[in-house]
């Protein structure tokens, strides 16, 4: 109820909304997009459908909403998400996809920032090899490249306020699987489907 | 609400019940190519029941609803343009200000009717500050394109709309009819002309004005809309302090007006690259592909109703404000 009305909020502020759901029901799925602000993970998580809203977890940074109790709150009991810590690896030297192992192992979906880190000027950085591994280890996964535009305007790095400016999400048709497809050749094809969505001009169909 | 405005509510509520009318025969007649522009027209109708009944609600409960009304349009216009005109991260502070502080401020001022303050607040004060909040941030490059491009902004979609609102307290020497049916007869004009030039270049258009701008406007569709407008225009004056020519006048200064605020805007959202400035309004586009001409008409219709027909408002400033710093 709560969360509903949180998504029902974001969209309107941010004027985001994603037009027709395909095939991609009901699997586990893998939403993978640009990184460009702290509302990424709280804009694709609100754009979603409510039924594959409920099943998803954003994975984010322990750090950053941990950080006050809305934040807190939000990724707690709003997100379900799951928390990395970027700096340093935890004491028990597990894998640091673990938490998100364990996550999909229980048919949650999942909204991950494969660049790793926020890019402050928009362009999309390399991205890290994350989703081949989760791809490798659960081939069932459904994956899902998002495009995210103006965002990055929208809260830049370092600012608290956010403009009232118009968002734009792309959500991508599925990646095809391709038979024995390298690492690196799978992580290219992934960021090129990803740069295919900032193209377009805002506000334009 | 008088009995006047009753009489040109119960007008526009025939032409939305034609207009549906017609839209609901068009499509089931409509032959496969033409579904879509069929489609279009639809959208837009429904779109301007929903238009005209906020703008109803609003005027009957007065004038505060109607400044808060108009502040949230242009909100959603502003929002539009600093979306296309890309800014830079470095403006973030700058249009925060804008949005939050001098957009709700200049409002204000219009709904206490300090007229002396609301009729120069951005274009002095408001173009006064970005510039300075935007060189604290020690950023020179693009400096005067983005600062002209935040004050353009401010200027179209702020302070021109603001002066709707601001014929709601308008005061006419020797009238009172009530300002509520001259904005209404404002608007209403404006917005037909749009919608008659709309449909005169559907049915005969050949002509085309601007290609590269709007290749929709052609020089039937303009003229035979303005015309038609003119005479609705005739027809409403009776609730407005113009006599008939007057008001015919009146009609083609802000029709001309508007048809051309509507070219301005479109070069820029070309330049920019776009085709609408949103998609808020199903079938329009953005809030400023409505507002285009009502912005670049407004200044004008309220400035010369308030030479002509105007008792010369009241400059200074409401007595609580002095009341605040002593007098």
């Amino acid at each position: 109820m709560m969360a509903d009305l949180l998504a029902m909020l974001v969209r309107l502020a941010t004027g985001v909304s994603i037009g027709r759901v395909d095939s991609w029901t009901g699997k586990p799925c893998v939403f993978f997009a640009n990184h460009g602000s702290n509302l990424d993970a709280l804009v694709i998580w609100s754009a979603l459908p409510g039924e594959i809203r409920r099943e998803t977890s954003p994975v984010a940074a322990m750090d950053y909403w941990t950080k006050n109790w809305l934040r807190r709150w939000i990724s707690g009991e709003i997100f379900h998400a799951i928390l990395l810590q970027r700096k340093g690896r935890p004491d028990d030297r597990s894998h640091p996809l673990q938490a998100v192992y364990d996550m999909l192992e229980t048919g949650r979906s999942i909204i991950i920032f494969p660049e790793g880190t926020r890019s402050p000027d928009g362009s999309l950085n390399p991205f890290k090899p994350g989703i081949f591994h989760l791809k490798e280890k659960f081939p069932e996964l459904v994956m899902i490249p998002v495009s995210l535009q103006n965002l990055n305007r929208i809260l830049p790095k370092g600012q608290r306020l956010p403009l009232p400016l118009i968002g734009r999400i792309t959500v991508h048709p599925p990646l095809s699987h391709v038979e024995g497809e390298g690492r690196e050749d799978f992580l290219k094809r992934a960021r090129n489907t990803v740069a295919s969505g900032l193209q377009k001009t805002l506000c334009d169909e | 609400m008088n009995k006047e405005m009753i009489w040109m509510m119960a007008g526009v509520l025939a032409l939305l019940v034609t207009a549906s009318v017609a839209g609901w025969i068009m499509a089931r007649r409509a032959s496969s190519e033409k579904k879509a522009s069929v489609e279009n027209f639809n959208a837009r109708t429904r779109s301007w029941w929903v238009m005209v009944g906020v703008f109803a609600v609003t005027l009957w409960f007065g004038h505060w609803t109607t400044v808060v009304l108009f502040c949230l349009i242009s909100f959603l216009a502003l929002r539009e343009f600093i979306t296309l005109n890309e800014t830079k991260g470095c403006d973030h502070k700058v249009l925060c200000w804008c949005f939050f502080v001098l957009l709700p401020l200049q409002y204000f001022l219009v709904g206490i009717q300090w007229y002396g303050m609301a009729s120069i607040f951005i274009p002095v004060y408001g173009f006064i500050f970005i510039p300075i909040r935007k060189v604290l941030t020690g950023e020179t490059r693009d400096f005067l394109s983005t600062t002209a491009k935040i004050q353009w902004g401010m200027l179209t979609c702020v302070y021109f709309v603001s002066h709707m609102p601001m014929i709601m307290t308008l005061p006419i020497k020797g009238w009172s009819g009530g300002n509520g049916a001259l904005l209404f007869f404002f608007v209403a004009t404006v917005q037909s002309s749009d919608v008659f030039q709309y449909c005169w270049g559907k049915m005969t258009g050949k002509h085309k004005i601007a290609p590269k701008l709007s290749p929709n406007k052609t020089v039937e569709g303009t003229v035979g809309g303005i015309a038609t407008t003119i005479l609705l225009a005739v027809g409403m004056s009776y609730v407005t302090p113009f006599n008939p020519w007057q008001a015919a006048l009146m009609a083609l200064v802000i029709c001309v007006a508007g048809f051309f605020g509507g070219l301005v805007m479109s070069a820029i959202k070309r330049d920019l690259g776009a085709k609408d400035w949103g998609n808020t309004i199903a079938g329009h586009g953005g809030v400023m592909d409505r507002i285009d001409s009502l912005c670049f008409a407004a200044p004008l219709f309220f400035h010369l109703t308030g030479f002509y027909f105007g008792t010369g408002m009241d400059p200074t400033p409401p007595d609580w404000v002095f009341g605040l710093f002593g007098k």
